[in-house]
């Protein structure tokens, strides 16, 4: 209950007029990426990065928090009118989303999305205040040896994140370690592989090379990708879900909620694993599921709940660990650790006020996200009409100036070039760029925990299957690393041939 | 064989040979000191894994056993060039003339780039947002964030 109280007054402190204008101003350009196709709620965090620090403290996280789980509301907007998904959460949303829309329900589709978002939204929330500080307590019994085995972990879910090619989500995570080895060694030692650069002593800013990986790269794809479809019609009024939808819906919308939390809760599978497994439950426990794909109600509310209060279930290792779970919550750790805080479990105990108004301003924007959308759907659905000729020059001036102004230096913004570029190769190349980025923001505390442990322990490499917590997050690492490759290989195991079944039998 | 499967291996190997200086930096910097790993220790390892990793990637490439469904087509490939070099030549450019002015003639530059088709209607939108962006740009960075914007001859 302590954590409801705390919750009440973090909400109570959230509507200060500064705070509820960065969380207006995030939600509305949340709203806006999530209607950008190409352009998610990581790009657009990365990109308003440098601005939304510009606010300080709390109302810096609130806008950039009020970016992520808007981009979640405004992603619907594109799958259910255009069939184009703004970002990966909102594929599912596409296949029933889009089909409506096509049979003229369009309204009826965005109605949905935008009450299963709040919904989602708001168990998230709830579930958040509840689980935060149980999980933070835990996560206090840490130390640099269960910290390090923890990130290890973390960093192992890369066979999730990684792209369809393991090698390479593995190769993007050593090159994302390298990059942030780049510069004064962290322990006293040289400066490392700094190329005589001066600029690069203090290492490589992990926002510069997030907005050039996701803000950039991702431009650059969408270049080559041709907008199909025509907008669906609807009115205005049809925009308010359908009361019949809503009752028909409750279970799914529930359902979906719990478990998306729980599944958007690990480091690693994210939002769009959730939608995924929502989706999959609704139609296997529909009294119609051949409806599915074809136009069902529910196929929306699943998706759109999911990926809400998954979302919201991100931040959870993010507090509570200092573990981002996604790209989305590595780029927020970049702007905590701009703002001055490091995240973990200690931050319950040293920053309470903090982190519980910027819960509060989750709710807030839950709240104003939902009059937002119905209000901007017009207009949002319009920005998709922008030619990408004057949208993107806009967007690429805005990422210069970002860039320069995190450290006033245009060497940040060459920096931002290149990895927009080469994140352009890798994208085609199946290289994905989380593991990069996870590898930059994680990499730097791997290398501090396991080299600060080996000091304790002179070197002694037994010390981290001494602790029991360590052994079983190791434990949790090697199943992470060994399961998806058996389960791959049995996959792709040959079917036993037809006689051969048929003597068996 | 199609461009992507070139580009990857070129890439695979461009990996391979980053991680082969990783580790010879790494030796350089010092694996151990006094018992303990030193500078080097970690930079060895993450090199070590890279080549590995990227070795895989190179064979499982040449040996056609990489499946990749995304096409490098020409013109993207051009425009992706083209736009990184118009943002280089923006920080080049920004040292002479200042910010706001460069950002003023990359904008359209972009714009040009990714449309490649002259209308009057579409020069005048991009005119519009060579002057509009700086005047915005200039509010929101130079007077409300106090960002220190690099100046040219004329004085902004």
């Amino acid at each position: 209950m302590e954590s409801f109280a705390l919750l009440l007054d973090g909400i109570w402190q959230a509507t200060a007029p500064p705070l509820l204008l960065a969380t207006l101003i995030g939600v509305v350009i949340g709203l806006i990426v999530g209607v950008l196709p190409g352009i998610g709620p990581a790009a657009g965090t990365a990109i308003m990065l440098p601005v939304a620090v510009g606010f300080g403290g709390t109302a810096a996280i609130a806008g950039l928090a009020g970016i992520y789980y808007g981009a979640m509301f405004g992603g619907a907007v594109t799958s259910i009118l255009l069939g184009i998904p703004g970002d990966a959460p909102s594929v599912m949303t596409v296949i029933d989303g889009h089909a409506l829309a096509r049979q003229g329900q369009a309204g009826r589709a965005l109605g949905m999305s935008v009450y299963a978002s709040f919904i989602g939204g708001a168990i998230g929330i709830v579930l958040l205040a509840a689980l935060s500080v149980p999980v933070a307590q835990a996560a206090l019994a840490f130390g640099p040896t269960e910290m390090t085995a923890l990130i290890c972990f973390a960093l192992s879910l890369v066979t999730v994140l990684g792209g369809r090619n393991v090698v390479k989500g593995f190769a993007a995570l050593l090159v994302g370690m390298w990059i942030g080895m780049i510069g004064l060694d962290p322990i006293g030692g040289p400066t490392r592989f700094t190329f005589g650069l001066a600029e690069l002593f203090d290492g490589v800013d992990f926002t510069v090379v997030a907005v050039g990986l996701y803000g950039l790269s991702e431009m650059f794809v969408s270049l080559s990708e041709r907008t199909t479809g025509a907008p669906a019609e609807y009115r205005f009024r049809s925009l308010l879900p359908n009361l019949r939808d809503l009752v028909e819906c409750r279970s799914v919308l529930l359902w979906s909620s719990l478990t998306s939390f729980f599944v958007g809760v690990v480091p690693g599978v994210g939002a769009t694993a959730s939608t995924m497994v929502a989706y999959a439950a609704a139609k296997k426990y529909s009294r119609n599921p051949d409806e599915f794909g074809r136009g069902a109600i529910k196929g929306v509310a699943a998706p759109e709940a999911a990926n809400n209060s998954a979302s919201y279930a991100a931040m959870i290792p993010l507090f509570a660990l200092g573990i981002p779970a996604s790209g989305t919550t590595a780029v927020l750790l970049g702007g905590l650790l701009m703002v001055g805080l490091q995240p973990g479990p200690l931050m319950f105990a040293t920053n309470p006020d903090f982190v519980w108004t910027v819960f509060g301003t989750f709710w807030i924007g839950n709240v104003m996200l939902v009059a937002l959308t119905v209000l901007m759907i017009p207009f949002l659905a319009a920005i998709v009409f922008v030619p990408t000729a004057i949208l993107y020059p806009a967007i690429i001036g805005i990422v210069t100036f970002g860039v320069y102004s995190i450290n006033y230096s245009m060497s940040d913004v060459t920096i931002a070039a290149a990895a927009g570029a080469i994140g352009y190769i890798m994208l085609k190349l199946d290289y994905s760029p989380v593991p990069l980025v996870l590898g930059l923001v994680l990499g730097p505390l791997l290398e501090r925990g396991v080299r600060r442990t080996l000091i304790v322990s002179n070197g002694d490499l037994s010390i981290f299957v001494r602790q029991p917590i360590a052994l079983a997050f190791f434990l949790l690492t090697a199943a992470a690393l060994v399961v998806p490759l058996v389960a791959r290989r049995r996959a792709t195991a040959p079917a036993p041939r037809a006689d051969t079944a048929s003597h068996l039998s | 064989m199609t461009a992507a499967r070139t580009i990857d291996r070129v890439f695979a190997a461009g990996l391979l040979l980053l991680g082969a200086y990783i580790v010879r930096s790494a030796i350089a910097y010092g694996y151990m000191r006094d018992a303990v790993p030193g500078p080097g220790f970690f930079p060895f390892w993450i090199g070590l894994g890279l080549a590995a990793l990227s070795a895989v990637n190179l064979v499982r490439s040449v040996r056609g056993h990489e499946r990749l469904d995304a096409r490098f087509d020409r013109p993207t490939f051009l425009k992706t060039l083209a736009i990184t070099a118009i943002v280089l030549a923006f920080v080049v450019a920004s040292q002479w003339v200042g910010m706001l002015v460069a950002i003023g003639a990359a904008i359209p530059a972009i714009g040009f780039v990714i449309r490649r088709q002259y209308t009057t209607r579409f020069a005048v939108t991009m005119a519009a947002l060579a002057v509009g962006f700086p005047l915005l740009a200039y509010l929101l960075f130079g007077v409300y964030l106090r960002v220190p914007l690099v100046r040219g001859p004329f004085g902004f």
